[in-house]
C-alpha cells in the first residue's frame, strides 16, 4: 500500500478542511496523516508515516515513535469496531499539542481492516438530556421500590411530603391488624390501598367486600351473613369487612355495622374508604349534648359516631393528585412500568413533553384518571416512548384556564370596577375629542355638568377617589 | 381578563422570558395558586427587553428566565440588570439542560430559585408568599 497516494482527491479535501485525520494500516503503521495533523502536532506529520501506532506495542525511545504510539487506538477497537479516546500527543519541540477527542473506526474485516481516526470536538459522549431525565426518574423509582418492597403501591410513589406521609401510614396499617379509615377524593385508589393493607396485615384472612352506598341494614346483614356464621361458629375465626364509601352508607346500615363490629369486637375488622372530607376525629365531644342534636351532627359528618370511634384507630389521608404535582412523573412511570411488566405494549418510558402535559393537567378524577391515561397511552404508543400524541385528547389538549376563571373574585369590588371603567371611558372620549369636554359629554350621551362632576369625583385628592382606591 | 376591573394594587406581574411556551403554560397552571389570597397574578410572556422595561415600574413582581446553554452569558447580564432596576423583582431560573458548572455560573447573580421542570414550581409557593409579604403593605 502506498502512503497517501491512493485517495488523493479525498486527501486533498481533508487537507483543505484542516481536520486532523489519520489512517493506520492493518499492520499497525501510520499510512496517512492529513495536513490538519501537522498543525495539531506542530511539525510535519509526514515524519510519522510508516511508524508503528499500536497500543501497548514495544517502541524505541525516539520521540517520533512515541508520538506515533500516542495516536494508536485503544485495544477494544478491534472487538467493538469503534472507539473513543482523548489523546494528548507528546511534544516534539516547544509546541505542546492540545488534548483532543478522537473517534476511531475499524474499516473492513480481519487482516485487511484499516483504522480510521478523526480528532475534533464531539459531544456525542454526553448523554441526551432527555434520556438523563428518564434515567433519573427510573433511579428514583427503583430506589423507592427497594425501600418499600412490601408496600410499593404505585400511587404512594413520590418524594412530596404528602407521599411520605401516605407511605408511613400505609406502612403502619400494613404491620398491624387494626380498623382503618381511608379518606380520599373519588378516584383516589382507596380500595387498592386497603386491599394491599389487608394482604399484608392479615394474609389469608377472609375478606368481604361491602358497597356502602347500596346497603341498607337488611342487605348488610345478608352480605355479612357468611362472616357472622364463621365468627359465631369458630371463636378463633377472623374476618375483615372492606367497605367502599362508608360515609355514603345509609345511617341505619352504619349503625347496624357498628353493632356487628361491637358484637365481634376485634375479630371483625373494618377497612373503610370514605370521601375527601376528613372527620375531625380529635374534636372534643360534648357529653351534655342531647341525643337528637348529636344525631344531626353525625348526619352532617356522614358517619355515625360509633363508626368514627372505630376508624379512629388508624386513619389514612390520601390527598388528591392535583396536590401531589411533583410526584406525577414518578407515579405515571410506576404505572407504566406495571403495565409494561404485564406485557401491555412496548412503551418503556414517557418523554418529557408528555410528562409536562401530565403535570399541567388538573386531574379532576385523580389517580383513576391517570391510570386510565397511562393505559390509553400504552395501547396507543407503537414504540418504546410515550409521547404527547399518545395521551388522551383531554390531557394533551388541556390549556390552563384563562386567568379570569382563576382570578380570585374577592379581589373585584363591583363599585370600584365600575368607577375605574367609567373613568377610563371618560378619559378615552376626552382624548378622542381633543380635550373638549362639551364634545366628550355629547359623545357619551351625558350632560357637560355630569361629566365634569364625574371627573372631579375621580380626580386625586377627592374623598370619593380615595374610597375608590 | 379585563384587568381594568381589578384593583391595580393587588395585581402582581409574573413575567416569563423563554423560547416556546413550556413555562408560560406551567405558570398559568400553578402561578395563580402560588400568590397570596389577597393578590392576583398577571402572567405574561415577554422578551428580555420588555421585561427590563416593565421592571422600571418598581412593583413587586416575579420574573422567570429560561436559561439555555447558548444564552447563558446574555441571561447573566439580564439578571444583573433587572436586579439593579427593580430589587423587588423575584428572579427564578428555569434551567434548560444546564450542567452543574453552568448552573454555578449563575450563583453570583440574585437568583431566588432554579427549577428544571414544571412540577417543581409549586415548591416555591412559600418563598413567593414571603417575597410578596415583604414588599406588600396595607392590603386588607
Amino acid at each position: 500500500m502506498v502512503s497517501g497516494t491512493g485517495i488523493r482527491p479525498f486527501a486533498r479535501l481533508l487537507d483543505k478542511s484542516k481536520a486532523s485525520v489519520w489512517v493506520i494500516s492493518p499492520g499497525g503503521k501510520l499510512i496517512y496523516l492529513s495536513l490538519g495533523c501537522s498543525q495539531w502536532l506542530g511539525f510535519d506529520s509526514a515524519l510519522l508515516l510508516d511508524r508503528r501506532s499500536v497500543a501497548g506495542a514495544a517502541i524505541s525511545d525516539e520521540k517520533l515513535d512515541l508520538i506515533a504510539a500516542a495516536l494508536a487506538p485503544p485495544a477494544e477497537l478491534m472487538r467493538r469496531g469503534t472507539a473513543s479516546l482523548k489523546i494528548t500527543p507528546p511534544a516534539l519541540e516547544r509546541h505542546r499539542p492540545e488534548a483532543r477527542e478522537v473517534r476511531f473506526l475499524k474499516v473492513g474485516n480481519g487482516n485487511t481492516a484499516l483504522i480510521l481516526a478523526i480528532a475534533g470536538d464531539f459531544d456525542d459522549r454526553l448523554p441526551d438530556p432527555e434520556l438523563k431525565d428518564a434515567v433519573a426518574i427510573r433511579q428514583q423509582l427503583d430506589s423507592w421500590r427497594r425501600q418499600h418492597a412490601a408496600t410499593a403501591i404505585n400511587i404512594a410513589a413520590g418524594t412530596s411530603t404528602q407521599a411520605v406521609r401516605l407511605r408511613r401510614r400505609i406502612h403502619v396499617a400494613a404491620s398491624t391488624r387494626t380498623d382503618v379509615g381511608l379518606f380520599g377524593p373519588p378516584g383516589s385508589g382507596g380500595e387498592s390501598i386497603l386491599m394491599r393493607i389487608h394482604e399484608l396485615s392479615a394474609p389469608g384472612e377472609n375478606l368481604i367486600n361491602v358497597d356502602g352506598p347500596l346497603m341498607d341494614s337488611d342487605l348488610l346483614d345478608a352480605t355479612l351473613m357468611p362472616a357472622r356464621h364463621q365468627l359465631a361458629e369458630n371463636k378463633d375465626a377472623r374476618v375483615t369487612a372492606l367497605v367502599r364509601g362508608l360515609d355514603e352508607m345509609p345511617f341505619e346500615a352504619q349503625q347496624r355495622l357498628a353493632s356487628l363490629l361491637d358484637t365481634f369486637s376485634g375479630r371483625l375488622r373494618l377497612l373503610a374508604s370514605c370521601g375527601a372530607q376528613l372527620i375531625e376525629l380529635n374534636a372534643p365531644t360534648d357529653d351534655v349534648i342531647s341525643d337528637s342534636l348529636s344525631f344531626e351532627n353525625d348526619r352532617a359528618s356522614g358517619l355515625c359516631s360509633q363508626l368514627i370511634d372505630v376508624i379512629s384507630s388508624l386513619t389514612i389521608v390520601n390527598p388528591p393528585l392535583a396536590l401531589r404535582v411533583e410526584d406525577i412523573p414518578l407515579i405515571a412511570t410506576a404505572m407504566l412500568d406495571t403495565r409494561h411488566a404485564a406485557g401491555e405494549g412496548p412503551a418503556e418510558r414517557i418523554n418529557r413533553a408528555a410528562l409536562d402535559a401530565l403535570v399541567i393537567y388538573p386531574w379532576p378524577h385523580n389517580y383513576k384518571e391517570l391510570e386510565d391515561a397511562i393505559r390509553h397511552s400504552t395501547r396507543t404508543a407503537t414504540g418504546s416512548v410515550i409521547a404527547c400524541e399518545h395521551l388522551p385528547l383531554a390531557i394533551r389538549s388541556y390549556q390552563p384556564g384563562s386567568v379570569s376563571k382563576r382570578a380570585k373574585q374577592s379581589k373585584i369590588s363591583l363599585d370600584d370596577a365600575i368607577q375605574r371603567y367609567e373613568l377610563r371611558l371618560i378619559n378615552e372620549t376626552l382624548e378622542s375629542a381633543d380635550g373638549n369636554r362639551a364634545e366628550a359629554a355629547r359623545r357619551l350621551g351625558i350632560s357637560r355638568a355630569r361629566l365634569i362632576r364625574r371627573l372631579d369625583d375621580h380626580s386625586p385628592g377627592t374623598s370619593s377617589s380615595k374610597e375608590a382606591r | 381578563m379585563n384587568w381594568s376591573l381589578v384593583d391595580p394594587g393587588v395585581i402582581r406581574a409574573w413575567l416569563i422570558c423563554e423560547t416556546g411556551s413550556r413555562w408560560l403554560t406551567a405558570v398559568r397552571r400553578f402561578g395563580p395558586d402560588m400568590v397570596p389570597e389577597e393578590l392576583v397574578a398577571k402572567v405574561e410572556s415577554a422578551s428580555r427587553d420588555e421585561i427590563l422595561a416593565n421592571l422600571t415600574f418598581s412593583e413587586p413582581s416575579i420574573v422567570l428566565w429560561e436559561v439555555r446553554r447558548n444564552s447563558l452569558a446574555a441571561h447573566c447580564d439580564s439578571l444583573a440588570r433587572s436586579s439593579a432596576i427593580n430589587p423587588k423583582a423575584l428572579q427564578i431560573i428555569a434551567c434548560h439542560h444546564l450542567t452543574h458548572r453552568e448552573k454555578a455560573c449563575l450563583a453570583p447573580f440574585p437568583v431566588a430559585a432554579m427549577v428544571q421542570h414544571p412540577e417543581e414550581l409549586p415548591r416555591l409557593t412559600r418563598m413567593i408568599h414571603l417575597h410578596f409579604a415583604r414588599w406588600t403593605q396595607f392590603i386588607d
